[in-house]
């Protein structure tokens, strides 16, 4: 009887055991594969490394002198005098539907507010929990009311001061909708 | 009496008047260092970014000896607002402003007059860090002997301890295995490559002028010889070569498995020839217990594989989602700002990093080290080798865009609570099963989405009151070629 004890509470530690224990793997160990025959692209893919190149990377910069298909080239610096002629010259082409306030409002959600704040006013999350030590600018002063939708598609394109550019991580016509969104609600809601 | 209790009175009020003045100069030189300090903390979260002191002009201009050349209050009005004072026709501040390129400064509204002051304090009071003069070469980089290599693993190991004080080894801090959780500090192996890179710090400098107060904070203590430093050198040098070795956790399944399977030869055995155990039934259970922990051990490795679920590996940065999106609420989209139109979520750009970092210069965990990697690759141009956690095989078609921005699915469902992962790991295990369980149960926008106008067949369904809602499956969410072509 008493084996049958010892028996029983090694079976019972061993279960104890198998429930609380997970892989054996440690967190760096992708574990292993079987027969991956058709699961790795031969052909190298965006963020593959290629020993192909110099710098080894699969993703290139288009050829020197030349611009990718239906890019249009942003001739503006981040200088003032860039931001006041960027204003005067860049037209809008998008119209102020429901619909592209809408798009706009999100993108703004996303790209603008953690700084920018919710209405506008350069209170965001990042500089109020004092993690972004410089106040963002105000949409709502009155520079910016008297600036055209151009005005700040170019800041969201090109930057200014510290604010870096966006112009790579926002599309152009979602940056167009940004500054109808600015205009039209955050500013026209200010005004009233 | 009357006299000698007035003398005596008078000897008190002495004594009085001496303790409390003794009190206010302690107060007040206790309050100075103090407005230092804040001087101190508030130039480095708000003038560092475009400011030097002694280091020429970054953005804005040089600022030692300001308070020579400017007036403070001139200086305290520039500095609160300095484009009202450019409009209102100051003729300095518009030379300043117009030596500087015409970039404006920030204006910092937001601090007082008390705090503006002790800035422009700290900046009249700071000196530059008095260099210590050593026997050694603390540059050198390599061609150590190997005794100097090995005494110096033997102090960065803590067998032997520092002359000057010092309580906890290198060690203890910078690891040179990595481990299961995330250690803030730089790996043993991360000081050593950025100590023997070109322009790399030697470690008098990285320590002595410690960069972030993190840094400050775990350093104080040690004052190391130029021996030490040197022959720290030497075995970082050589550390530099090789890498990081990986932690072993204890394989407890595969124990387990030998276990049952030690146990169930040893029943059969008895069953057949010893016979020792009288009861059958012990034999019986022994086996069948060891068989269903076999056949569960067999059934979970058999369905990791391929899969990778939980795979959390060591990133060249320690990026931590659980601060940039728990803490700081930064939306996803605004770091993988290609999810919602492109096959891949992204991994962001170094410029993106630099949009916040380049004024946010230390963490609150990790001080500068991490952050300054990513100016390192900038500079170097050399990309940082992030590494992909998540990876659909070559015979799956998987595109971001169609599941954020048609079927709006919130990027947790599939990818699990990231707010609160300090190191990225893989939450689903993205096998085939799970796909085709969500298909199965989520709904579609069908009546809004005018893609969906020519299911002309689940219209008419819909309106017969067949269904009120459509599911992936529905409209073809499970047919082979939807993910396999």
């Amino acid at each position: 009887m008493k084996k049958n004890k010892t028996f029983l509470s090694i079976i019972a530690a061993a279960g104890l055991l198998l429930m609380t224990g997970s892989c054996d793997r440690s967190r760096n160990d992708k574990g292993y594969e079987y027969f991956p025959d058709m699961a790795h692209s031969i052909a190298a893919e965006t963020y593959t490394p290629n020993p192909n190149f110099a710098d080894g990377q699969t993703m290139r910069l288009p050829a020197e002198n030349t611009i990718p298909r239906e890019m249009v080239p942003y001739p503006y610096d981040n200088s003032l005098e860039s931001r006041a002629l960027a204003a005067a010259e860049l037209i809008n082409p998008l119209e102020a539907t429901e619909k592209n306030l809408l798009i706009g409002k999100e993108q703004y959600r996303i790209f603008c507010e953690n700084c920018h704040g919710t209405l506008g006013d350069g209170k965001g999350y990042l500089f109020t929990s004092k993690k972004y030590a410089i106040q963002p600018a105000s949409l709502l002063s009155e520079k910016m009311l008297g600036a055209p939708e151009a005005d700040i598609y170019h800041v969201i394109t090109a930057g200014y001061q510290v604010m870096g550019a966006h112009g790579q991580m926002i599309r152009p016509d979602d940056r167009w909708r940004i500054a109808m969104f600015v205009k039209n609600e955050l500013q026209a809601n200010t005004l009233k | 009496m009357s006299h000698t209790s007035i003398k005596s009175g008078f000897r008190q009020a002495k004594m009085l008047l001496v303790s409390l003045l003794a009190f206010l100069l302690f107060s007040l030189s206790s309050f100075n260092s103090n407005a230092q300090d804040q001087g101190k903390q508030l130039f480095e979260k708000n003038c560092q970014v475009c400011h030097k002191i002694g280091g020429g002009k970054l953005v804005g201009p040089e600022l030692l000896g300001i308070s020579q050349l400017r007036e403070r209050e001139w200086l305290v009005k520039f500095i609160r607002n300095s484009k009202e004072l450019i409009d209102s026709g100051d003729k300095l501040a518009i030379q300043v402003y117009e030596e500087n390129n015409k970039i404006p400064m920030q204006s910092f509204t937001n601090l007082s007059n008390a705090e503006i002051n002790s800035i422009i304090d700290y900046i009249d009071n700071w000196q530059p860090v008095q260099k210590k003069e050593f026997t050694v070469d603390i540059n050198k980089k390599d061609g150590f002997t190997e005794t100097e290599i090995r005494r110096g693993e033997r102090m960065f190991y803590g067998l032997i301890p520092f002359e000057n004080g010092g309580t906890a080894s290198c060690i203890s801090c910078h690891y040179t295995k990595n481990t299961d959780s995330l250690n803030w500090n730089p790996s043993a192996h991360d000081l050593a490559i950025a100590f023997v890179e070109k322009n790399g710090m030697n470690i008098y400098e990285s320590m002595s002028e410690p960069s972030s107060q993190v840094m400050e904070k775990a350093h104080q203590e040690y004052n190391l010889t130029g021996e030490e430093i040197y022959n720290i050198s030497a075995f970082l040098s050589e550390f530099s070569q090789k890498e990081t070795k990986q932690f072993k956790i204890f394989p407890k399944r595969l124990m387990l498995f030998i276990l049952f399977a030690i146990l169930m030869t040893l029943a059969i055995i008895d069953l057949i020839f010893t016979k020792k155990l009288k009861y059958r039934i012990v034999h019986l259970i022994i086996i069948a217990v060891g068989l269903a922990v076999h056949l569960n051990i067999a059934m979970t490795e058999a369905k990791a594989l391929s899969r990778t679920q939980d795979y959390a590996p060591d990133q060249p940065i320690k990026f931590s989602h659980q601060i940039h999106v728990g803490e700081n609420q930064i939306d996803c989209q605004y770091c993988h700002h290609i999810a919602d139109f492109s096959k891949s979520a992204g991994i962001p750009s170094n410029d993106v990093c630099m949009n916040c970092h380049n004024v946010v210069l230390a963490g609150t965990n990790s001080g500068k080290f991490e952050i300054n990697k990513i100016k390192r690759s900038i500079e170097n141009g050399e990309p940082i080798e992030w590494i992909r956690i998540h990876n659909m095989p070559e015979h799956v078609f998987f595109s971001h865009s169609q599941h954020v921005n048609a079927g709006n699915i919130a990027c947790e469902t599939c990818h699990g609570p990231v707010a609160e992962m300090h190191i990225m790991k893989q939450f689903s295990d993205l096998s085939m099963g799970w796909c085709i369980d969500c298909h199965r149960d989520s709904k579609v926008n069908f009546k809004d989405n005018e893609y969906y106008s020519s299911y002309m067949k689940l219209h008419e369904q819909m309106k017969a009151g067949k269904f009120d809602s459509v599911t992936v499956e529905q409209i073809g969410g499970l047919d082979c070629m939807k993910c396999h072509y």
